[in-house]
């Protein structure tokens, strides 16, 4: 896979972030959480700021920046805080593997800058929405 | 999706990976460091964690400090580097030191991310400095 393929992976994941905390937002604009709405909030505006940057980087490249989906899957009920949060969890966990992946995927320059910055943001994220501190966010290791 | 495992950042793998994961892509790339490169960073980065290792394990602290030492020992395992045995006493870590200890070596990890000519341990560096910034110690001192 080429760097040019991680990052449309990449810019894939964040046109669904930034879908996903959409619906989130409103989702938890009646939940009394202000946390969390805070929260989501900041998600929101950080995949936003991130599709964006990867759009250009990826024009800048020669590339067609991917488009995002119509719509996106989302899990049935998320009425409460509770399951707002761990929607929210989800995805930004699976933004900080692909983040992981695309510092993987890169040599030493501002690509591989970028990625190890938005994952060092994402796991930053990750403990605002509620999640538990890990050791090696990013990077899976087998039971 | 990709994943790096327990001590799959072996010295021996890293040669192996040096010539996929340049960043050929980038506008202004970098100057290449050598894989020699990558075993001197490696190096240092698990002489860093097992001196954090040894210095928490001599500190009296509360709970999330034994738990930050055990979060060190994952990192140092992923990386391939054992805790020192029978090491020479070592100086132990508290409060407003251990915060900015703990700084220090995040900011390391970070710049050894940007540097590690392969990918995947450029993955792994990136991951501990980001995990030793989620800890209860840094985020309570944030």
């Amino acid at each position: 896979m080429t760097v040019v393929d991680e990052l449309q992976r990449t810019l894939a994941a964040e046109h669904a972030a930034v879908y996903v905390y959409g619906v989130l937002g409103g989702r938890a604009a009646d939940l009394p959480d202000e946390r969390l709405r805070a929260a989501l909030a900041a998600a929101y505006d950080a995949h936003v700021t991130r599709r964006d940057e990867l759009r250009r980087t990826i024009s800048v490249l020669g590339a067609d920046p991917v488009a995002a989906e119509p719509a996106y899957r989302l899990p049935r009920g998320l009425t409460t805080a509770t399951q707002v949060r761990a929607q929210a969890l989800r995805t930004e966990r699976a933004c900080v593997e692909q983040y992981g992946a695309l510092v993987a995927a890169t040599g030493p320059g501002p690509t591989r800058t970028w990625a190890v910055t938005a994952l060092d943001e994402a796991a930053q994220t990750e403990l605002d929405l509620g999640g538990r501190p890990q050791a090696l966010p990013g990077v899976t290791i087998p039971a | 999706m990709r994943s790096a495992g327990l001590a799959v950042v072996g010295a021996t793998g890293l040669s192996a990976l040096s010539g996929c994961d340049l960043d050929l892509g980038s506008p202004t790339p970098a100057a290449t460091p050598t894989p020699d490169a990558d075993e001197r960073l490696l190096t240092a980065a698990r002489a860093e964690l097992t001196t954090l290792i040894a210095r928490l394990s001599v500190s009296r602290g509360p709970v999330s400090q034994s738990g930050l030492e055990q979060v060190h020992r994952v990192q140092l395992a992923a990386l391939g580097g054992r805790p020192r045995t029978g090491a020479p006493r070592a100086r132990p870590l508290h409060g407003a030191q251990l915060v900015a200890r703990e700084r220090v070596a995040a900011a390391r990890f970070t710049a050894w991310a940007r540097a590690a000519h392969s990918g995947d341990l450029a993955r792994v560096l990136a991951a501990v400095a980001a995990g030793i910034r989620m800890q209860p110690v840094l985020q309570g001192a944030r």
